[in-house]
């Protein structure tokens, strides 16, 4: 069953305060607009007591049409009881305005997804990797990154193949040439 | 009025010197013999102590403890540790103090093998005298106990220091600050015990309560010295040295094998002697019903004795498996604004009866008039009373401290009857809890 | 940066306190307790903690990339060994993203059943934080009792799903099989008697004069704070925020049961405590009207053996043990999912764990983390 709760139309209140471009999905509860417009956004979400998100339950990322980046935050407003999915399109430079200023959630939530996808959210103040090491070179979830076709550390690419040996190398002998002869 | 301390190993060199042994050779083997029965003693001991620890705890728990080794009973459990710890191999890292880290074991394990000099363990009679089982009563044995208690912790120190590792000079330095802050305490309530008994000798003590065992008059004493005790013997609730010190295992974690056997087994005997120390102080050490007459006397005295701390035992295992650990800031602000003036106030309450003549807390053992008015204080000239007879021995103003002192009895009593009644209620936390209930079957709001 | 959000700050009070040398103390990887494999730098002032910093990733399996390569079905055991201590909440995590953008009929008596599972898992998880929470502490004795109890629920969900801790029940369209008249015979035997054990459990350590005052006022996190750090679960509740996703963002048919939200009052360790005692004994409640009213039907809607939900995204979420477990799922219509992110509840829990714990002592750490109840594999996935 789908979640049953509030549902209100926030498009008059959009149409009101934002000026940017955007999309708004009144069934899904859906707001895609491109990501250089968020600092502007985030304000009126947070602040406007009709909206009254105060709830980051989620942010994440996801590569719809190959190359091209979005973010999505999940916002929440517990004193109103309703919901939104905010897309934003990340730019070519993968940067996007950190949202840590208006949620403290955001702050862990958007080292994930830098990890996993490299989106640099700018004006974050912490923004390192969160579940791999400092060292590794690739973003895992990119869809460039192909995972079932890696076999060992030197297909990883990158500061990885340091420790990797190259990859064809003549396997060595079992036994070496001067034992053969004693055997 | 002390007692003269006859023990049974006197008795011993007694029948060798009729033997016609010279006197040193008499008093040798008597001191051997007392040695190896108290080693062997301390061995049995401490090893059913760690089997009775492991079931009783197993069966708090809703399991059985060991009950393979040996038979269903596990018997031969302890055995097996002790094996598998002399096998162990012997590691001491590189970059020990050695004379500190090969030593404290032994600095710590000696000074509770050397409490059992003086510890009755009952009362016999051969050849009609009164022979006490006791290795030897020194006239200063309270005073004795208590400063061995203090040795070991020096061996703590070197334990901690020697090993070279910062966490386990941490958890010694915990260790520490607990035993020395809980001493204080301690040491006050068994003054008390000994103002009551008139003697630091223990086997004064215990015939002082021959008419009333000394936990009834000196009960917040004995509150106290069960709860520092523990603390004594860093046992559970106040376990922090042994656990949880930034979650390494305090100061004996660089020890292995015989050496860490040596610190478990001092815990151990550490218990069984505060458990004895507290049945010697407070109940009345080998006093009971003697149901096996006057031949069987060392019997019945000894099962007493044994009985009694065996009891108190079991309340320190019964402790560890109910309580969680006390927080270390926790724990020195219980010892030093709790127990410490608790402990104060008592000491001078006891004192204030005594010198008003209580007999109650004098062990029924008043001055009569006459050497109180010759102010000797000889000690010959006390004399045991009955309740009604010292009623009419004590002045007006005797009486009136005496009547005052049966008020604050009642009132401690009423108090404890509280909260026992309020125990026995089922305990709700006193704090108030919201528990705000949102809406109950809040509908949906579409 | 971060505002405190009205939070204590600890340390300002002890400005006056003795200082000592700062150090930096690894609170290694391995852990006596049962969490995980997590890492804590703690910095800290003697005793005195100026600030803890988790490091993660121990357990980070890729199960999110690896979910863009495996079919729907093949997901929920997957997902099993997130949360592997709530293993039910997982594949009904699984399941309703599917279904959400499938747009199916679950029978209803499958959602009844489901409920169920999800409640016992409930008990079950709640037990087991229980029991670490009391060793934490010292108390050795109540994680027996607590696993004692834990042993008949698990017992219970054996015999449905023939696993003891990682179900693979609860499917897309439904379950796996219905369940039968023994289950529910040995079900209704165990509530009549779980409340009675419940407050076993409790005398032994609820009403300990030592537990409370290592747990009152210990780890303070503010509602403000809590709605800000996107607390949830057990961790809300405690802070004071009347938020349960079965009542506020009701799914499945927890509307035709009627129970009550524990709120705590100051959102210390005392209060989230107390929360997961109450939600354990709702949760019994909620089992014992589910088994009343439970309807006849299909286990399990008709689907094909390769489920291809319509494209689109979604993100669906529920009251999972540990607090509110999301997925989003984005689909383009093709077997696989395209993108398909967890959201756990331990992981933006401990988040706020570096403010609940400044200023307070080594012990106060462990028992804040213990009632914080973070499960490894739930935050590194």
């Amino acid at each position: 069953m789908t979640p049953t709760l509030n549902k209100p139309d926030f498009a008059p209140i959009l149409v009101e305060r934002i000026k940017f471009p955007y999309e708004y999905d009144a069934s899904r509860q859906i707001l895609r607009l491109d990501a250089e417009h968020l600092p502007s956004l985030f304000p009126v979400l947070k602040g406007d007591e009709r909206l009254a998100f105060d709830y980051l339950r989620g942010l994440t990322g996801k590569e719809q049409p190959e190359g091209v980046y979005h973010v999505v935050y999940m916002l929440a407003s517990i004193s109103l009881r309703h919901d939104l999915l905010v897309v934003a399109k990340a730019p070519e430079s993968m940067q996007v305005p950190s949202a840590t200023p208006y949620w403290a959630s955001a702050d862990w939530l958007e080292r994930e997804t830098y990890d996993m996808f490299g989106i640099v959210f700018t004006g974050h103040p912490d923004l390192r990797r969160i579940y791999m090491e400092e060292t590794v070179s690739f973003f895992p979830l990119r869809k460039s990154f192909k995972v079932l076709q890696v076999v060992n550390l030197y297909d990883l690419g990158g500061a990885e193949r340091d420790f990797a040996k190259p990859k064809k190398e003549t396997p060595k002998p079992a036994v070496s040439a001067k034992d053969a002869e004693k055997l | 009025m002390i007692v003269s301390s006859t023990t049974i190993w006197e008795a011993l060199r007694g029948l060798l010197l009729g033997w016609g042994i010279p006197y040193a050779w008499a008093q040798a083997i008597m001191l051997f013999v007392a040695f190896l029965t108290v080693a062997l003693f301390i061995i049995i001991t401490v090893l059913l102590l760690t089997l009775l620890e492991r079931r009783l705890i197993g069966w708090i728990q809703l399991r059985p403890g060991p009950n393979r080794v040996g038979g269903r009973t596990g018997i031969l459990q302890p055995i097996a540790d002790a094996l598998k710890l002399l096998f162990k191999e012997d590691i001491i890292p590189l970059n020990v103090d050695r004379p500190s880290y090969l030593c404290a074991p032994y600095v710590v394990f000696i000074p509770v093998m050397l409490m059992f000099v003086v510890l009755p363990f009952g009362i016999s009679i051969i050849n009609g005298a009164y022979k006490y089982i006791i290795i030897s009563d020194l006239n200063i044995g309270l005073a004795y106990i208590i400063a061995l208690g203090s040795i070991q912790v020096i061996g703590i120190i070197m334990a901690g220091w020697g090993s070279g590792n910062k966490y386990a000079l941490f958890g010694a330095m915990r260790s520490v600050a607990q035993i020395i802050s809980y001493e204080v305490p301690m040491v006050l309530s068994l003054i008390s015990v000994a103002l009551f008994a008139g003697s630091l000798s223990l086997i004064d003590i215990v015939q002082a309560q021959s008419t009333l065992w000394a936990f009834i008059p000196l009960f917040p004493a004995f509150i106290i010295m069960l709860i520092t005790a523990i603390a004594e013997t860093n046992r559970c609730p106040f376990d922090l040295p042994e656990a949880e010190s930034e979650i390494v295992a305090g100061f004996h974690i660089e020890y292995s094998g015989m050496r860490f056997a040596l610190f478990y087994l001092a815990e151990y005997v550490s218990i069984f002697v505060m458990s004895s120390l507290i049945t010697i102080c407070f109940f009345g050490g080998w006093k009971g019903p003697m149901f096996l007459g006057e031949s069987g006397l060392w019997f019945t005295s000894m099962f007493w004795f044994m009985a009694k701390t065996f009891f108190f035992v079991w309340c320190f295992i019964w402790f560890r498996g109910t309580f969680p650990r006390i927080r270390v800031d926790q724990l020195m602000v219980f010892a030093w604004k709790f127990l410490l003036p608790v402990a104060v106030l008592q000491l001078i309450y006891v004192g204030w009866a005594i010198t008003y003549r209580n007999p109650v807390f004098s062990a029924f053992r008043i001055p009569s008039n006459s050497a109180l008015q010759a102010y000797k204080g000889e000690l010959s000239s006390y004399d045991y009373m009955t309740m009604g007879g010292a009623l009419k021995v004590l002045t007006t103003s005797e009486q009136v401290a005496f009547g005052i002192s049966v008020i604050v009895a009642i009132g401690v009593a009423l108090f404890l009857a509280a909260i026992l009644w309020r125990t026995y209620l089922g305990y709700k936390p006193s704090h108030v809890f919201t528990m705000e209930l949102a809406q109950k079957g809040r509908e949906n709001d579409d | 940066m971060n505002p405190l959000y009205g939070q204590p700050d600890l340390m300002e009070k002890r400005q006056d306190d003795l200082h000592t040398q700062e150090l930096t103390l690894n609170v290694g990887p391995q852990h006596p307790s049962t969490h995980g494999v997590l890492r804590l730098v703690i910095v800290s002032d003697g005793e005195i903690i100026k600030s803890v910093e988790p490091h993660l990733g121990f357990l980070h399996r890729g199960m999110e990339k690896n979910s863009e390569s495996r079919e729907y079905r093949m997901l929920v055991p997957l997902w099993d060994r997130a949360d592997y201590l709530s293993a039910m909440h997982m594949d009904y995590m699984v399941s309703s993203a599917a279904e959400a953008l499938m747009e199916i009929e679950v029978p209803r008596r499958a959602e009844y059943i489901r409920v169920i599972m999800l409640e016992l898992q409930r008990i079950a998880s709640h037990l087991f934080w229980f029991a670490s929470i009391a060793l934490d502490s010292g108390a050795t004795t109540p994680m027996f009792y607590a696993f004692r109890e834990r042993e008949k629920v698990i017992d219970l969900l054996e015999l449905v799903s023939g696993a003891r801790l990682l179900y693979n029940y609860i499917r897309p369209g439904g379950l796996r099989n219905d369940i039968d008249a023994r289950f529910i015979e040995n079900t209704s035997k165990f509530l009549k008697t779980f409340p009675a054990y419940l407050d076993e459990c409790e005398q032994i350590y609820s009403g300990n004069a030592i537990f409370i005052n290592r747990a009152r006022k210990v780890g303070v996190l503010t509602k403000e704070a809590a709605i800000a750090y996107a607390a949830s679960g057990p961790v809300l509740r405690g802070s004071g925020v009347p938020w349960d996703l079965r009542k506020d963002e009701p799914y499945s048919v927890y509307p035709e049961f009627s129970f009550d939200i524990p709120i705590g009052e100051n959102g210390d360790v005392l209060d989230r405590y107390q929360v997961r005692f109450y939600e354990m004994r709702m949760s019994a409640e909620i089992v014992r009207q589910a088994l009343e009213g439970l309807p006849e039907g299909g286990h399990t809607a008709k689907l094909p053996s390769v489920i291809k939900p319509k494209a689109g995204e979604v993100y669906v979420r529920q009251e999972a043990s540990r607090g509110e477990l999301g997925c989003y799922l984005v689909s383009e219509g093709g077997s696989k999912p395209w993108r398909f992110h967890v959201r756990p509840p331990s992981f933006v829990n401990l988040a706020a764990l570096n403010k609940m714990a400044r200023g307070h002592l080594f012990a106060d750490l462990i028992m804040i983390f213990a009632s914080l109840d973070v499960v490894l594999g739930d935050v590194d996935k």
